[in-house]
């Protein structure tokens, strides 16, 4: 009898067949085909007609193999090398990496799927990782900066506000303190440097020399300061950043000895700071405080002595505040420390800490996403991995293998993570607020590196070595037998991924939330009526003060004839000034200046709560060119002179909460700081609520009185002037800023828009909100990853159910309902885990919303929609391909 | 003629329940196919072979290299306690399938 197994054997040459199993494939095949062949003879076919048939048994063109292709044993790896005695030499560790990533290639949807999920996660995380530890945690540059605090003075009239320390209360706290080892006062001004090169602003830091001590700083050129350059009359001197005196003097080391003209006054450079201080804040320059000055209220900076916490100093300032108020009405004065470090970062803490919170949420998408794939990859393995030990491998080469097959997800996912994590810091380098504290100290390092592989190295061995000592375990003989039993497992493996879509699913809804959420705060905030018309508007801020009464009254004279001559510029519509500058935020000193007033008003019962107002003096323009409209009464008028009777403008808000009507026109008030003798003002009009500080900020009770008719305390007061232009107003930026200098030509001024003022407060909101949108739409890419594979898996193991149905006349509808459902089912339990978080998420995040609840209806269902109608874009065209088999081919459950 | 989607469908059905009476090696299991529908249902060894290790993957039959005197050794299959399972349960849905083709077809002439 002839023997075919050679007619067999070349069909089966593209499978990966175990070599024992292919024999007896061989040999079953061949006796049907010598049975066939013999069947043929005996019915009286020819010897090559009788050939001829039974090669037509196997089709040419590779059927055979591409049947058997989809089965188990077609895909079996080779089998393990034997490395006995040598069990961990580099041969045979390479050999394993070798086999992994040959796996690995084969199963490669399963593979970019891991390596992708684990690539934007983990880099994800990296990026906002690295910066909030370049941002709010690296300690600051110079020697012991932990022990650098602030010490922060706050009164009842304004708790969150830092008021400045007045020298003779310094004097008191450094005379009588036990915690410090020394005290320094700074304050910040913006300076405006001329000369040589374009004019710049420079963040000027005046700072009294034992400020600087604090700071444990030398010169790196030149020398610091002297308690001798803090003498009344003394010469102007002034110490560089590095940053500043490259780039005005390109390093060069004679620059100190020249002179740096500063707000118009030569400066002598003593000395140049070492690279990488900038402190107290951001800072360009230094200048000495001035003793003599007393006004010279400035903030406080300490150091701790070594052993001394900030809890034990704080205690300490709050027995020495009696030693300070004593004799003195000052009820309610209160010293806080806090660390430089925590006030310097203060501003942006909140903001990154929710953007490392979302991408945690996105990290555990991540994760979820590699479980999911994982267990359904070891759900494939399972047999694989006991037909090995039946095979004689031992556990360690399971394990090693399937160790290596992690080390190489690890690698993949880690290089992945490595690029998405140095794209990701550039982009929130270039996206943050230029104003985030330290921004410049941002940049991909080493670290960023270790961290991004030592996660992606914990990640793909937590996934893939738990499966693997789990799977190893099982016993060989149980498996084999129960062959049929992938049923169960499947069903565990199901119920475990639907937990873990559900957690998948909930942390996407509350990245989905957080988003919607700072959205819309974003929208209501750029939203938000200011009161006053914000567009075209040119804002000068007149910088200098000094001189006494008689600067002062040369520098408002001077601004009065400015506006005048700006109102004929062509292309102005009006032109206003003002003390107080519009929009500033807390930043600007004059700010400050425009806060509570204390009022006596007419009529009422003495004792009763001394009432506050913020007071603006303005020109008698200034409402018609701000566009403030009055509702009550009258604005001011040219009438309003030195010699009219005495008047003030009220806001509503001061109507209202003084008078308790909208119009009080006639009622009278005087305020505190007006002169040691009371002088009543009238209330003449009543004009709209305007945010003056931040648009974030709620309209105060403010009153408004005619700047002609109130020059007192004007000499620290910077005026400002508001130019209304009918185009683009930067035009007329030179222009206004030459009617300025005719009329003063030692008058610095800082042109800008209003529209650039408005934009600053949207900054920050808008970075946060674009970098949640972006984790948040990374988040939903994942879950698709996870829902995807989720789905795609409950419909294979349900295949045999849905076969029936279908046979059974279930309609397609009916199976796309089926699968779809059970995906919304699943969503549905994600969206209830997903709010209960998201509202207590959102109110830890109160702070960073803006006119919008952490209960936001519309936020939340809109996030949820979102969520589901991506669950269900996600399952449905799986349901479809499910329920579109016809009755037939649905009777063989697997055959699709 | 039957519809070769349909006999595709049918086929593990066929193999079951043929082997649910007794073991049966391949050759056997085509020949008796064969003549059993008179020649309208022919499976080649590629169809054959593919099919039956498909069903013993899923631990619906089972193997086995039995060898008897003078012959050379044969591997026969048998239906397991699953395989039995699925059986009664590809029968009833076939039957009800079929039931429901018949009065389909059977209201149409009516």
């Amino acid at each position: 009898m002839r023997d075919w197994r050679e007619d067999v054997r070349p069909h089966l040459a593209g499978l990966r067949l175990d070599p024992t199993r292919e024999a007896e494939i061989v040999e079953e095949l061949a006796q049907h085909l010598a049975d066939r062949h013999a069947a043929h003879l005996a019915v009286g076919a020819t010897a090559e007609e009788a050939d001829r048939l039974t090669r037509g048994e196997i089709a040419d063109g590779g059927a055979l193999s591409a049947r058997l292709q989809p089965l188990r044993q077609a895909r079996m790896a080779a089998p393990l090398p034997v490395a006995r005695g040598s069990r961990w030499a580099p041969g045979a560790l390479w050999l394993d990496l070798r086999h992994a990533g040959r796996s690995l290639r084969r199963d490669w949807p399963f593979t970019a799927a891991v390596v992708v999920a684990l690539a934007l996660c983990i880099g994800a995380t990296t990026a906002v990782a690295v910066a909030v530890q370049a941002l709010l945690f690296r300690p600051l540059g110079f020697d012991g900066s932990a022990r650098v605090v602030n010490v922060w003075l706050s009164r009842p009239i304004r708790p969150n506000w830092h008021f400045r320390v007045p020298p003779a209360d310094v004097r008191t706290i450094d005379a009588a303190n036990h915690v410090f080892d020394g005290i320094g006062v700074y304050d910040t001004q913006p300076m405006n440097l001329t000369g040589d090169g374009p004019p710049e602003e420079l963040a000027t830091a005046v700072v009294s020399a034992g400020a600087l001590q604090l700071f444990r700083v030398d010169a790196a050129l030149g020398r610091v300061f002297t308690v001798d350059d803090e003498a009344p009359g003394h010469t102007h001197v002034v110490l560089l950043s590095d940053g500043l005196w490259r780039r005005r003097f390109g390093a060069r080391a004679d620059a100190v000895g020249r002179d740096l003209m500063l707000d118009g006054v030569p400066h002598r450079i003593v000395g140049v700071l070492p690279r990488g201080f900038a402190y107290p804040g951001r800072t360009d320059a230094w200048i000495p405080h001035d003793r003599g000055d007393s006004h010279g209220n400035a903030f406080l900076l300490a150091r701790l002595r070594p052993g001394v916490d900030v809890a034990r100093a704080d205690a300490e300032m709050a027995v020495l505040v009696a030693a300070i108020t004593n004799g003195r009405p000052n009820p309610g004065m209160r010293f806080t420390v806090e660390p430089l470090q925590a006030s310097l970062t203060r501003s942006s803490r909140a903001s990154w800490l929710l953007l490392l919170a979302a991408v945690v949420c996105v990290l555990g998408i991540g994760c979820v996403d590699v479980s999911i794939l994982m267990l359904a990859r070891g759900l494939q393995r399972r047999r694989d991995v006991d037909v090995r030990l039946a095979l004689g491998a031992t556990r360690a080469h399971i394990v090693r293998l399937l160790a290596a097959e992690g080390l190489w997800l690890a690698v993949a996912g880690g290089a992945g993570a490595l690029l998405v994590a140095w794209g990701g810091i550039r982009g929130l380098r270039a996206l943050a607020p230029l104003d985030t504290p330290r921004l410049d100290e941002l940049a991909a390092t080493p670290t960023m590196v270790w961290i991004a592989l030592a996660t992606a190295a914990l990640a793909a061995c937590a996934f893939g070595l738990v499966p693997a000592l789990r799977g190893s375990r099982g016993s060989v003989d149980a498996t084999l037998k129960a062959s049929g039993t992938p049923a169960a497992i499947g069903r565990a493996t199901s119920r475990l991924h639907g937990a873990l879509i559900v957690l998948q699913l909930a942390l996407a809804l509350l990245l989905l939330i957080g988003t919607a959420l700072i959205g819309r705060s974003l929208a209501r905030l750029t939203a938000v009526d200011l009161g006053f018309d914000a567009d075209r508007l040119l804002t000068v801020r007149l910088n200098a003060t000094g001189g006494g009464d008689a600067g002062a009254a040369r520098r408002m004279d001077a601004a009065l004839r400015a506006v005048e001559e700006m109102r004929r510029l062509p292309g102005v519509v009006g032109s206003t000034t003002a003390t107080g500058p519009l929009l500033t935020g807390w930043g600007l000193p004059d700010a400050t200046r425009t806060l509570a007033q204390r009022l006596t008003i007419e009529g009422a019962a003495v004792g009763d709560r001394p009432e506050e107002a913020n007071m603006r003096r303005v020109e008698a323009s200034y409402f018609q060119t701000l566009g403030i409209p009055v509702r009550n009464g009258r604005g001011f008028t040219a009438a309003d002179g030195v010699q009219a009777p005495l008047v003030a403008v009220v806001n509503r808000a001061m109507a209202r909460a003084l008078w308790a009507t909208d119009a009080p026109i006639g009622r009278r008030f005087a305020f505190e700081h007006d002169g040691p003798a009371m002088r009543w003002l009238e209330v003449v009009g009543v004009v709209e609520d305007t945010r003056d500080i931040a648009p974030t900020e709620a309209p105060a009770p403010t009153f408004f009185v005619p700047l002609l008719q109130h020059t007192r305390w004007m000499e620290g007061t910077p005026l400002h002037l508001y130019v209304r232009t009918s185009s683009d107003p930067v035009l007329l930026a030179d222009a206004v800023r030459s009617v300025v200098w005719r009329l003063d030509p030692a008058q610095p001024v800082e042109v800008s828009t209003m529209a650039v003022a408005v934009d600053q407060f949207h900054r920050a909101p808008r970075f946060r909100t674009v970098v949640l949108g972006a984790l948040a739409m990374l988040g939903l890419l994942l879950s698709v990853l996870g829902t995807h594979a989720v789905v795609a898996h409950a419909v294979g193991q349900r295949r045999a159910e849905i076969a029936v149905r279908l046979a059974l006349g279930a309609g397609r509808g009916e199976i796309v309902r089926l699968v779809v459902g059970r995906a919304l089912w699943l969503a549905g339990w994600g969206g209830v885990v997903g709010l209960v978080a998201a509202v207590i998420a959102a109110r830890l995040a109160r702070g960073l919303l803006f006119d919008v609840g952490p209960m936001d209806a519309a936020s939340l269902v809109a996030a949820a929609g979102v969520l589901l109608l991506v669950v269900v874009a996600t399952a449905y065209p799986i349901a479809r391909r499910a329920g579109g088999l016809d009755a037939a081919r649905a009777l063989r459950p697997e055959a699709v | 003629m039957f519809d070769r989607e349909l006999k595709k469908g049918s086929a593990e059905l066929l193999l079951l329940s043929l082997l649910d009476a007794q073991p049966r090696h391949g050759y056997e299991l085509a020949t008796l196919i064969e003549q059993r529908s008179r020649g309208a249902l022919v499976f080649h060894v590629d169809s054959l072979y593919p099919l039956l290790y498909r069903l013993e993957e899923r631990g619906w039959i089972a193997g086995r290299w039995v060898e008897q005197a003078g012959e050379r050794r044969r591997r026969f299959y048998r239906v397991t306690a699953e395989g039995r399972r699925a059986l009664a349960h590809r029968r009833s849905a076939w039957t009800g399938f079929v039931e429901a083709v018949r009065l389909v077809l059977g209201d149409a002439h009516a």
